[in-house]
């Protein structure tokens, strides 16, 4: 599911977790990584950041979240990109079932606690960062 | 919500944590003793999340799975 960036300097990654240290670390950690990063705290936050631009080049969310869930963010960034690579992540294998009925077959689901090296490689594959 | 659910969450952040430990010592820390104990420490998180997460039928943390 490898796509061209948006065309910013560094690819745009959209972090959504209700956990705001997780959330901020994680971005942090991609930042080191060659991405830029902004973190929201809940679903309908997510939602709402869709509305406008620029467009994030991929969403990695939570899928238990206040307000809308990680289904709901990951559908409406599909809605309003279509391709984009959607992370979800989940502590409920019963909600990995659920996703992999309902999401676009570019959604990968990474059950927590989620490798970090792992998941750099596949952000990696999906949204390459440019030397 | 789970014990489950929330023990998985707990793993992920004290995981992401260390992953952020890790990083910044390697970058700036010249005693080697302190990051060996770090490596250290980092491989018993490891085993313990295996542990605990083969408890709760679940064998390896996630790397991804496509839908």
């Amino acid at each position: 599911m490898a796509r061209a960036p948006t065309g910013q300097a560094r690819p745009l990654l959209l972090i959504v977790d209700d956990d705001r240290r997780s959330g901020a670390l994680l971005g942090q950690l991609l930042r080191g990584d060659g991405y830029d990063t902004e973190v929201e705290l809940g679903g309908t936050a997510a939602v709402d950041r869709l509305a406008h631009a620029p467009i994030p080049d991929a969403i990695i969310t939570d899928f238990h979240l206040p307000g809308a869930n990680g289904l709901v963010v990951g559908r409406h960034a599909q809605a309003r990109r279509a391709g984009i690579p959607v992370f979800l992540v989940t502590g409920d294998p019963d909600s990995v079932q659920l996703a992999r009925g309902v999401l676009d077959t570019s959604v990968e689901v990474l059950t927590k606690p989620i490798d970090y090296a792992g998941l750099v490689s596949r952000l990696h594959a999906a949204v390459p960062v440019l030397a | 919500m789970t014990l489950a659910h929330d023990i998985r969450g707990r793993l992920h952040a004290a995981r992401l944590n260390w992953t952020f430990v890790e990083r910044a010592l390697a970058k700036s820390c010249n005693d080697p003793e302190l990051l060996e104990a770090v490596v250290a420490s980092s491989d018993e998180l490891r085993e313990l999340e295996r542990l605990v997460l083969a408890l709760l039928g679940d064998p390896a943390p996630s790397t991804g799975s496509q839908t």
